[in-house]
This record gives C-alpha cells, sequence and structure tokens, in this order.
C-alpha cells in the first residue's frame, strides 16, 4: 500500500485514534489531578534516590544536580514508557485485532500520542521546578521543546512499529526489552553530562539517538543555550528514515497479526 | 484501498483466493521452546479455502451455507480484511461493517454506553455522529439501565444485542454477519430480521453466515454453498438451499 494512502486511511480512523489515546489518558490518571499525581511518583522517587546517591556518594560536580537530572529524567521515564507500553500494546489488543478490521498502526501510534501528552504535562512540572524550586529560571528557549519532543516521538514511533510487531511473533521481545531498556538508560546522558564521556568512545557513543535529544533538552531548559539545530536536524532525518523502514517492517509482518496473537 | 477499478455494480470481488493456516503441534510463543523445539516443531498445514472466486453485486443479499469448517467464517473474515489471503485478491467497494463469531472486540472494562463511543469510532463516526445515533442503537440493544453497566456484566445474549445494534446502526454500505442469529432469544432474532430487511431494502449489501435454511430462503437472494475449501453450487438461494439439505439427509 503506497504511503499516501495510509495516511489517508488513518486520518479515516482518527476518531479510533482519538477514542484511544482518550482511553489511554484517563485510564492512566483515573480522571483526576491525583491520579496524574501517582504517576509522578515513580518518577520523584528515581529524581530522589539518583540525586542522594550521585550528590552524597558520587559526589558529581554538577551544580543543581537535582534539577539536572529532572530535566533528562522525565523524558527518558516518557522513551522508557512508550517502549514498554508500545512493544505489547498489539499483543495486548487481540479480542480488537480478531473482531474488526482498522488499520493496524492505529495501536502504536496511539500509545506514542498518549504518552506525549502525558510528557507534556509533567513538562508542567518541570517549569515549575525551575521557575521556583531552582536558581535557573526559564528562557525563551524552552520553546523548542514541542520540537525535541515531536523528534522524540518519531523516533519511538519506529521503535515500537518493530517492537510490537515482532513481539506479536516471538513475546520474549517485551521480556528481553527491560534489561535492554537498563542498558539504553546508562547509555543515555540522564545521569551524568555527554561531555564525559571519553573522546575515543565519543564516534560510538553519539550513535544512540537519545544523546543528542538528551542534549537538547538540557541545552534548552538548563543551560538556557540554543540547540544544536545540525544535530537535530540529522536526527530528525534519521528518525524518519528510521521511522520509514520500521513502517515496511510492520506492514510486512501485521498481515497475521489476527491468526497469531 | 484497493488498486483494481470496479466497476458500480460489483462491490464484492474475490478473486481467486486461497487461503491456509499453518498448525504447530505445539506452538512455541518464546524463544526458548523455539530453540529446545527446533527440530520437533512440526507444521500441519489446513488448506481452508481453494481458489475461490465471487462477484457480489450491490444491493444483493448473499448467504453462506455449508457445513461446520467448510470455509464460511474463514471468508467472512477475508472479507472484513481481518485475516489475509495467501493467493488471490479481494476488493470491496464500500464501507465495512462487520459483526463476527461472538463479539465486536468491546473492552469489558468499559460499560456499555462508552463501547457504543468506541465501536463506532473504528467504523469512523465521530463523538457527535454517534451522539445522533446513540438512542437508537440503545432502544434497538433493549439494554435499558444496563448500558451504563460494564460490559463483562453483560450476558452473551447482551452482548450480542449490543453488537448488533451497533453493527447496524453505523450506516456501512457493506455489513458482514456470522451467525448472529445463533444467540438471542425469539423476539430479539425476530427484531434483527426486520432489522436487515429494513436495510436490505435501503440496497445495502449482506453478506451473512447461517445454518437457518428457512431464514436463508425467506430473506436471501442468494445462497453460496461452500463445501471442504471449494463452492460447491452458488445461485438462487430457494435451489441452493433445497440442494444442501438433500444432501444433508433431511
Amino acid at each position: 500500500m503506497k504511503l499516501i494512502e495510509k495516511f489517508k486511511e488513518i486520518y479515516k480512523y482518527r476518531h479510533m485514534l482519538y477514542t484511544l489515546v482518550k482511553q489511554d489518558i484517563r485510564g492512566r490518571y483515573k480522571g483526576s489531578f491525583l491520579g496524574f499525581l501517582w504517576t509522578l511518583l515513580n518518577p520523584l522517587l528515581l529524581l530522589l534516590v539518583y540525586s542522594t546517591v550521585f550528590q552524597i556518594v558520587f559526589k558529581i560536580d554538577i551544580p543543581n544536580y537535582s534539577i539536572y537530572l529532572f530535566i533528562a529524567l522525565m523524558p527518558w521515564n516518557y522513551f522508557a514508557n512508550t517502549i514498554a507500553m508500545g512493544t505489547a500494546c498489539v499483543s495486548n489488543g487481540g479480542a480488537l485485532l480478531k473482531k474488526v478490521y482498522f488499520p493496524r498502526e492505529v495501536l502504536p501510534l496511539a500509545t506514542v500520542i498518549s504518552n506525549t501528552i502525558n510528557y507534556f504535562f509533567s513538562a508542567i512540572i518541570i517549569f515549575i521546578a525551575l521557575i521556583f524550586f531552582s536558581p535557573i529560571g526559564l528562557s525563551w528557549f524552552a520553546l523548542f521543546l514541542p520540537l525535541i519532543v515531536l523528534i522524540q516521538a518519531i523516533f519511538s514511533l519506529g521503535c515500537i512499529l518493530i517492537l510490537s510487531a515482532l513481539n506479536v511473533y516471538v513475546r520474549d521481545v517485551q521480556y528481553i526489552m527491560n534489561p535492554l531498556m537498563m542498558v539504553w538508560f546508562y547509555a543515555t546522558p540522564v545521569l551524568y553530562k555527554s561531555d564525559m564521556v571519553p573522546e575515543k568512545y565519543r564516534f560510538l557513543y553519539d550513535l544512540n539517538p537519545m544523546v543528542k535529544i538528551m542534549d537538547a533538552y538540557r541545552s534548552i531548559l538548563y543551560d538556557k543555550t540554543m540547540p544544536s539545530l545540525n544535530w537535530l536536524l540529522a536526527i530528525f532525518i534519521a528518525s524518519m528514515i528510521f521511522l520509514w523502514i520500521a513502517y515496511l517492517i510492520f506492514e510486512k509482518l501485521q498481515r497475521r497479526f489476527a491468526e497469531e496473537v | 484501498m484497493s488498486k483494481i477499478k470496479i466497476d458500480d455494480e460489483i462491490v464484492i470481488k474475490v478473486e481467486n483466493v486461497t487461503k491456509e493456516f499453518t498448525y504447530y503441534e505445539d506452538k512455541a510463543y518464546f524463544l526458548k521452546e523455539r530453540l529446545a523445539n527446533l527440530k520437533r516443531t512440526r507444521k500441519r498445514k489446513h488448506v481452508v479455502l481453494k481458489d475461490i472466486s465471487c462477484d457480489i453485486r450491490r444491493g444483493e443479499t448473499v448467504a453462506l451455507i455449508g457445513i461446520n469448517g467448510s470455509g464460511k467464517s474463514t471468508l467472512l473474515k477475508l472479507l472484513s480484511k481481518i485475516i489475509y489471503p495467501e493467493t488471490g485478491t479481494i476488493s470491496m467497494n464500500g464501507k465495512v461493517s462487520s459483526l463476527l463469531e461472538l463479539g465486536a472486540g468491546f473492552n469489558t472494562d468499559f460499560t456499555g454506553r462508552e463501547n457504543i463511543y468506541f465501536n463506532s469510532s473504528i467504523y469512523g463516526l465521530g463523538k457527535k455522529d454517534v451522539d445522533k445515533v446513540l438512542d437508537s442503537i440503545i432502544e434497538f440493544s433493549e439494554l435499558g439501565e444496563f448500558i451504563d453497566a460494564p460490559v463483562r456484566t453483560y450476558s452473551s445474549g447482551m452482548y450480542m444485542r449490543l453488537a448488533f445494534s451497533i453493527a447496524v446502526n453505523v450506516e456501512a454500505e457493506i455489513l458482514l454477519i456470522d451467525e448472529i442469529l445463533a444467540v438471542g432469544d425469539a423476539h430479539f432474532q425476530d427484531k434483527c430480521l426486520k432489522k436487515m430487511k429494513e436495510l436490505k431494502e435501503k440496497g445495502i449489501t449482506m453478506v451473512f453466515v447461517s445454518h437457518s435454511m428457512s431464514t436463508v430462503e425467506q430473506f436471501c437472494d442468494r445462497a453460496i454453498w461452500l463445501h471442504q475449501g471449494l463452492i460447491k453450487m452458488d445461485g438462487d438461494s430457494k435451489t441452493v438451499g433445497e440442494a444442501y439439505l438433500k444432501e444433508q439427509g433431511l
């Protein structure tokens, strides 16, 4: 199927997409502000643990380390949740897949959208923390945030198109992803600065698209400088190509979804 | 979405469709099992439909008949694009609404009302569009106050009533129904048939699986008799129905 036709078809199913996203967000927050706070509990506890350990035990030399960490921990949390939920989104949609036709891409797409919305909610908390609980404050560079989020969303969508389709055939994928995400977490500058990585490993290290994405979040919110637009453009283009390949893989594997789930 | 331009008359075109299912004697879902069973896993192929071709015209009401395992439900699933054929092509011209074997993919934790919105959204209806037909769906389903209870608390009859009510109210041009009339009491069956007659008069194309020959004969224009994955007979519903019953020794 041609890509344009696919877009048209997904547009035709926009109401379904909207309902899926709404259901997911409502289910997550259970319809209350307290529900939203509950979803923050996990990252906030992690923040507490990491900032204690790294400031007191490792004596890391980064000023305002807690907020420095928080700025990257939330997008990482967004990424990790998208991958975890996304990997299982097709295999969990069994009942629906067997009964009704809809473009199967709707499921991963809904996962990415609802997690993105969730991140924007948590970004409000980041802004509040920056303004009221740190000497850093907020600058106009924060307006780049949606752009960085968009690039991250495109990259995540590519990842989960492949992972969700594979998980239908080999259920291990969702279990393999847990430890893999932990490795990925340490390979991404969340707890530390990307500059701390020795020069001779940099080439390998920069192959991880999340490195420059995290750097970008940090430059606009923590350093209050222009993010590296060259890098962002490069990652954007690479993510689009990756998304296209991922789509082709998904398209190939989706033909037997209803028989395999 | 089809690449072939079909002429206005034919809304469903099935060409040389073959569908086979692969059965594994013990299906390995996990890598560990897959590696351990590398040599032992035996595949068995079962051809469900063999080189089937048929055309269905706009406004036709077609019954698929045949004994269990003859490929009726598989054909219906292929038409609804839930599964794909190994070879051959299927083109559908028009908006399809389907109701396959017991279920419509409801989220059982949500209420009936919420599922109406969700299910209709799959058929391309937005909130406003659903609001317009909501009352007629609820009324038709006869669920009354249960419409606001979670679907998991429903009996199978209630479940099907809701599923049927949605499927016939989303204004599809092609309706695919699998043995719906097997569930539900006589009163609801009767109501379903009346509704389907109404849709038939509106010119909606219908394909449905049925084991009730009396229904087939009085309601359908045409019947397709499937036997062991082949079309054994295709034609006027009365003629095909009688031949089928004769073969069954009834």
